[in-house]
């Protein structure tokens, strides 16, 4: 896959080692040659100095012939603007902005555009970390609205079943492992003590979630 | 007409200036609080916002979505096309103007950034230069 990332900060950078490793043509376009810098001498793919919307410049890394772009400057309205322009003008089928304000995602994602809010996310992993250590949050998705956490059922609630921890719109049990291996729960799948549970549960209801499966 | 003029350098002052004279309500944000001052000294019924004209919120306190127009004029074209977009898609703005800093940046001002009408004081510059230049060879 020929990927263009836009912005050699620390995301950039970390992104394309990771994409060249894996053995994909990578492309990086930033204004700073000393942000360039951060790729290191082994680094396989090509680097371009200039704007992320400069047409030039985006014509010189390829944008034509790229699979993917990924705009992760460090301004919000470069990366919008870059993105846009990867995704309306040269048709790069997957495109993704790293936008850090998280109404502004919100809105560009209604656009179009689909966005990453790293602020929302990183205040969402902190909070899950802080708020609600009796959990582990597995995944969050969107910009946290929904996450996948997991606990392990205590010996008060072997024999319930799953669907007794549920709580519509709020709490929704999803999987079970026991002993290494995973079921969905269904209607009537009995729990048991030791089984890890995951579900999907707002952030409001994380605390609860917790709650009721305290031992 | 309602007019929101987002970037209060000489450009968006000039701009509010001629506006309010002309009696139109006018509201400008910008984000240097030295500007804002200057700006809030020009005219008493000029409304001036201190803040980023990219941030939903602070367009939203500029009343954006009751603007008749608006009129993007900060130093950066990333920034005025943004607030066109936004202007444009997601708050309704009947018309919308952007200033054009960098003529490699032409471009992208367009319908696809909800840009209906540009300014670039560079290519005004050499249109005139070269009309100059021709006429006299």
């Amino acid at each position: 896959m020929k990927v263009l990332i836009a912005g050699c900060g620390r995301v950039g950078a970390l992104l394309a080692t990771h994409l060249s490793l894996e053995g994909h043509d990578i492309a990086v376009i930033d204004q700073d040659r000393g942000a360039l810098s951060r790729l290191g001498a082994g680094f396989p793919g090509t680097t371009h100095r200039g704007k992320v919307f400069d047409r030039s410049t985006l014509e010189a890394a390829d944008i034509k012939h790229a699979d993917a772009f990924c705009a992760v400057t460090s301004g919000d309205n470069s990366n919008v603007v870059a993105a846009k322009i990867a995704k309306d003008i040269f048709r790069v089928p997957r495109v993704v902005a790293r936008i850090y304000e998280p109404r502004r995602a919100e809105i560009y994602r209604r656009l179009g555009i689909p966005a990453v809010s790293s602020v929302a996310w990183s205040a969402n992993e902190l909070l899950a970390i802080l708020a609600h250590p009796e959990v582990t949050v597995d995944s969050t998705f969107g910009d946290g609205e929904v996450r996948l956490v997991s606990v392990e059922v205590p010996l008060r609630l072997d024999g319930r079943t799953s669907e007794q921890l549920a709580i519509p719109g709020q709490i929704m049990p999803v999987a079970i492992v026991r002993s290494g291996r995973s079921h969905l729960a269904a209607p009537g799948t009995r729990i048991q003590q030791g089984d890890i549970i995951y579900a999907a549960v707002t952030p409001q209801s994380a605390d609860q979630f917790a709650e009721m499966l305290a031992p | 007409m309602f007019i929101i003029i987002c970037g209060g350098g000489k450009v968006g002052a000039n701009l509010a200036t001629r506006l309010t004279e002309e009696g139109h309500r006018t509201t400008v944000i910008e984000q240097n609080g030295d500007r804002v001052e200057r700006l809030a000294d020009l005219f008493s019924e000029l409304h001036v916002i201190h803040g980023d004209a990219c941030e939903p919120v602070i367009l939203e306190t500029a009343q954006v979505s009751q603007a008749d127009a608006i009129a993007a004029v900060t130093g950066d074209d990333e920034d005025n096309l943004v607030v066109c977009l936004l202007a444009r898609r997601e708050y309704n703005v009947g018309t919308t103007a952007a200033r054009i800093n960098d003529p490699r940046n032409e471009w992208l001002f367009d319908a696809r950034f909800g840009v209906d009408h540009t300014i670039s004081s560079t290519r005004m510059m050499a249109e005139v230069l070269t009309r100059e230049v021709e006429s006299r060879s």
